[in-house]
């Protein structure tokens, strides 16, 4: 890759960072001044975002190993349990740390039933369930806010809203790719209808290239010479912090790779590191670094 | 000399004919596909151009032509295997997949992506070719002291298929973001980004192929008996060494270049024999250029547009397309390929006494409070006595493990009297697949299921599938050869299914991870219920069947003089068989393997005679499962391992291991 991308990426990084964690600790003082804090788990990640994006830690969360790395522009956690994984979360220890609420998924409400012998279950409808992942994700913050918080406005999610409004249609349309490299060269992951870049490319006013089927998280396994179909698209490399690095170098030597026009024309862009199951914070913080790069762009 | 009197071999004209006709399929449907990529005109300028110019020139020279070539050459490579391993073998059912050659490769290659993925950048070749050698040394390894008995390969193939595929699914549970392109690799999908796969895979054949030529006439000598081969003056260890050297380096480097792909390597050698080429010489050219057209054949149709835009895996396809083939040359020849083998001497004979009882019940109840009241918990190691805790978290999840270990114990022991074969299991029947149908059946009918009808689909699928054996089966009047290779065929086509499901990624992934895995994480209170209620059902019922199953012992026509009537005593006992392993699967999952287990190690203690031997497997099972159920809540805790897969990853070791210490 050029090295100015590597370096604006790096510095895209911190400022999402910061941004995050500033916004946050803001989200924490204004909960410190309310009632005891409820005991929540979260068992689907986008959930566990937007509740700690309004100022409430969970107390434990599915796979939080995972999480972590997933979701490093969130500030530390501290005294948060592992509860094991996303699919198969441990009951028994989640019973007995007596939360007041769990949070799951809603693709993977098998487990309904259990859960609710322990606490009051909401279902995260923001991934896996077709519509808008940001609208979605809006609607998920308001329920969280109505029914978690006594705070006043402006809350939380609604300065997020607020920052979203600002870049709506932004940027002339024009098609981009979203990908997610593959340890193998012949294949890249590519997002379209249902994934939340998607909606948040959408949301700046740009249009996805990639038009075929997807499966029901809204990404598609392709070969990497579909790409050249729509040899005008601009690229995007979703960070998937330092795997990326090393597939782009082994992309390189994939001919239709070296060949993209979009490479050529330096129209390929890194992302900072993004959870493509997170929430509205996720989405708000990819949708304007998305305006920023394209708005720079043209 | 020999070689003097020795006739060209004859080619009956269906060969050449079958041949020519796929080929020119193929031909066709290429063109047609070729042709949407770059106009024909245009074919001689991209070829000859050594820098493509337009982007469709590109895709046509450096993706789609590729593409057909390694569709040939994989295809070719894997007809190539398949015939060596089963000529050296003596051996029909013999393949890269059935003798754990495609799954060690398949294995290091995730292990090396996960742990090391350095290596991958050195090449994958060598890592799945050494990955193929050491599962296939493994199988011969154990197999070495019983002779090499054609049976006793398959089953020893069948449980290092087992256990990688168990450490596989193991580390997709660990590490699912790494192991996310080991689902692509277990589709085999054909897309090309390049020549250089092609050429490597190329070369390779080429010399595989080179080798097996040179040594073509005394490879048909391994057709004798050893003592024979010797007398002629010829070495089979080291031919076999040599042939099976190649077949596992050619079949290595076709999952290190597009990953597994199942059936062709076993069916194509087949319909050429079908096909009327009897001599090895024949073979030897006309096999491999069958498997190479028709894998062209499929990776063509699999491109066309109706086709799911293309994106549907070639692998998946061929299986699918292949299991038929192999079911309908099954139906049309009286096929002696797996004679079911004389019971094992019976050197250690136990006979059960009050001692036996009390002994069974005492372990059984303390098994039964250590896997209810030792845990852990956020502090820790704790001897639990909050009844409360345990009647809601703990109760069920033993009972019903119990449960579906007594029930697959009981039917393995059903089905392998029934049909007098020792490698015959649920599992490897297809039944536990049928099942698994069931269960996808579902999830792309509803997303918002429950139990319940998880239950019904998977009887529904069991039974279906089961009927289906039984109805295949019937007119060999239930031949244990017959049964399994309908087995093998149903297992595979439903495997390939699900593997292209999970390839899919989506929500309903991880559903099936978990699904094929045989977590009791789930379990509720009403299905332990039910479990346990066809459990107890199981203990009475069976009994019945005692005196049938001595019967049958003694051989199908001293069975018949006395009175029984086979078939339909065979037909009742699979069912119920069925039945019994529908209510297992849904609480451990098809790929447990406490069927194929449990028998074999009561057998192993000395209990030989039907109903001890029931009872005993019936004990056996569920002692296996109760403790796997245990294990897998505790051993990662906060995280849990499905019991289904423990079962699998202690139980295969133990299996090969008795095997080999058996004589």
């Amino acid at each position: 890759m050029i090295p100015t991308h590597r370096f604006e990426r790096r510095v895209h990084r911190r400022t999402a960072i910061l941004g995050a964690a500033a916004f946050v600790l803001q989200g924490l003082s204004a909960r410190a001044a309310s009632t005891a804090a409820p005991r929540v788990a979260a068992i689907d990640w986008a959930a566990a975002e937007t509740l700690i994006a309004v100022g409430i830690t969970p107390i434990a969360i599915a796979d939080l190993a995972g999480f972590r790395a997933s979701f490093a522009h969130l500030p530390d956690m501290v005294g948060t349990i592992d509860l094991g994984s996303t699919w198969e979360p441990n009951f028994e220890l989640l019973d007995r740390l007596k939360p007041d609420m769990i949070y799951l998924p809603s693709w993977s409400s098998l487990s309904r039933a259990q859960l609710e012998q322990i606490a009051a279950v909401r279902l995260c409808d923001i991934h896996g369930k077709g519509g808008d992942p940001i609208d979605k994700a809006r609607s998920f913050g308001e329920s969280v806010l109505n029914e978690l918080t006594t705070m006043s406005e402006p809350s939380a999610i609604r300065q997020l809203e607020a920052r979203l409004q600002r870049i709506t249609r932004k940027i002339s349309p024009r098609p981009v790719f979203l990908l997610n490299l593959r340890s193998t060269s012949r294949f890249v992951n590519v997002y379209a209808t249902g994934s939340l870049p998607d909606s948040a490319l959408v949301h700046v006013g740009l249009q996805n290239a990639w038009q075929g089927p997807v499966n029901g998280f809204g990404f598609a396994s392709i070969g990497a010479e579909k790409l050249l179909q729509s040899p005008d698209a601009s690229i995007v490399v979703l960070n998937q912090n330092d795997r990326t690095t090393e597939m782009l170098s082994r992309l390189e030597r994939n001919i239709f790779w070296a060949s993209m026009p979009a490479l050529r024309a330096g129209r390929v862009h890194v992302s900072p590191p993004i959870s493509v199951f997170g929430g509205l914070l996720s989405a708000t913080t990819f949708a304007e670094w998305l305006a920023d790069t394209f708005d720079k762009a043209t | 000399m020999a070689q003097t009197v020795e006739r060209r071999p004859r080619i009956s004209p269906s060969l050449p004919f079958s041949v020519l006709f796929v080929g020119l399929l193929s031909l066709m449907l290429a063109a047609i596909n070729l042709q949407r990529v770059l106009p024909p005109s245009e074919w001689l300028d991209a070829l000859s151009s050594k820098q493509p110019g337009s982007l469709q020139e590109l895709l046509f020279a450096w993706a789609a032509l590729p593409r057909l070539a390694v569709a040939f050459l994989c295809g070719t490579a894997l007809s190539l295997s398949g015939l060596l391993f089963q000529q050296s073998l003596r051996n029909p059912l013999a393949e890269p997949t059935t003798l754990g050659t495609s799954a060690g490769a398949q294995a290091a290659l995730l292990a090396s992506l996960v742990w090391a993925p350095g290596l991958l950048g050195v090449g994958q070749g060598p890592i799945a070719i050494f990955g193929a050698a050491l599962a296939t040394a493994t199988v011969f390894g154990i197999c070495s002291r019983a002779g090499r008995s054609p049976i006793s390969i398959i089953l020893a193939g069948l449980v290092v298929n087992l256990t990688l595929g168990t450490i596989c699914a193991i580390i997709i549970l660990l590490y699912p973001e790494q192991s996310e392109d080991l689902a692509q690799w277990q589709t085999g999908r054909l897309e090309q980004t390049g020549w250089m796969p092609a050429l490597c895979l190329g070369l390779c054949l080429l010399t595989g192929w080179a080798i097996t030529a040179f040594l073509c006439r005394s490879l048909r000598l391994l057709e004798m008996e050893d003592a024979v081969v010797i007398s002629l003056g010829m070495k089979p260890a080291w031919l076999r060494g040599i042939s099976l050297a190649t077949a596992i380096i050619v079949a290595g480097a076709v999952v290190a270049t597009i990953g597994t792909i199942g059936f062709i390597g076993l069916a194509v050698p087949a319909l050429a024999r079908a096909l009327g080429a009897r001599d090895l010489r024949v073979l030897v050219l006309w096999a491999p250029l069958l498997g190479g057209l028709i894998l062209v054949l499929a990776d063509q149709i699999v491109q066309m547009p109706v086709f799911l835009n293309g994106q549907f895996p070639t692998g998946t396809f061929a299986s699918i397309l292949g299991a038929p083939v192999l079911l309908v040359l099954l139906s049309g020849t009286r096929s002696r390929t797996l004679r079911s083998v004389s019971r094992p001497m019976t050197s250690s004979r136990l006979l059960i006494g009050p001692h036996h009882l009390l002994g069974i019940i005492l372990i059984t109840l303390a098994l039964l409070a250590v896997s209810l009241a030792l845990g852990r918990g956020p502090s820790g190691w704790e001897w639990s006595t909050d009844i409360e805790l345990i009647k809601r978290w703990r109760l069920m999840r033993v009972e019903a493990s119990l449960s579906a270990g007594i029930l697959l114990g009981i039917s393995g022991v059903l089905i392998q009297r029934v049909t007098a074969n020792p490698m015959a299991s649920p599992e490897v029947m297809g039944i536990s697949a049928g099942a698994t149908i069931g269960a996808i059946a579902l999830l792309f009918v509803s997303t918002t299921f429950t139990s319940g009808d998880l239950f019904v689909a998977c009887a529904i699928g069991s039974l279906l599938v089961t009927s289906a054996i039984v109805i295949l089966a019937r007119r060999s009047n239930f031949a244990p050869d017959r049964i399994i290779l309908i087995g093998i065929a149903v297992s595979t086509i439903i495997g390939a299914i699900g593997a292209f499901v999970i390839a899919m990624g989506g929500p309903t992934r991880g559903l099936l991870l978990t699904w094929f895995s045989g977590s009791t994480h789930r379990v509720t209170q009403d299905q332990a219920m039910l479990v346990a209620a066809v459990a107890i059902l199981a203990m009475v019922v069976v009994p019945l069947f005692g005196r049938s199953l001595e019967v049958l012992e003694l051989g199908e026509d001293n069975a018949r003089a006395l009175g029984l009537p086979v078939s339909a005593t065979r037909g009742a006992i699979i069912l119920y068989s069925a039945i019994s392993t529908a209510a297992a699967t849904i609480i451990v999952g098809p790929a447990s393997f406490v069927g194929l287990l449990a028998p074999h190690m009561v057998r192993q203690i000395g209990i030989h005679r039907p109903l001890p031997q029931i009872f005993a497997s019936a004990f056996a099972g569920g002692a296996l499962m109760l403790v796997a159920d245990w294990l897998g809540r505790t051993l990662i805790f906060p995280w849990q391992m499905p019991a289904g897969l423990l079962t699998a990853l202690i139980g295969g070791p133990l299996f090969l291991y008795s095997m080999r210490q058996r004589r």
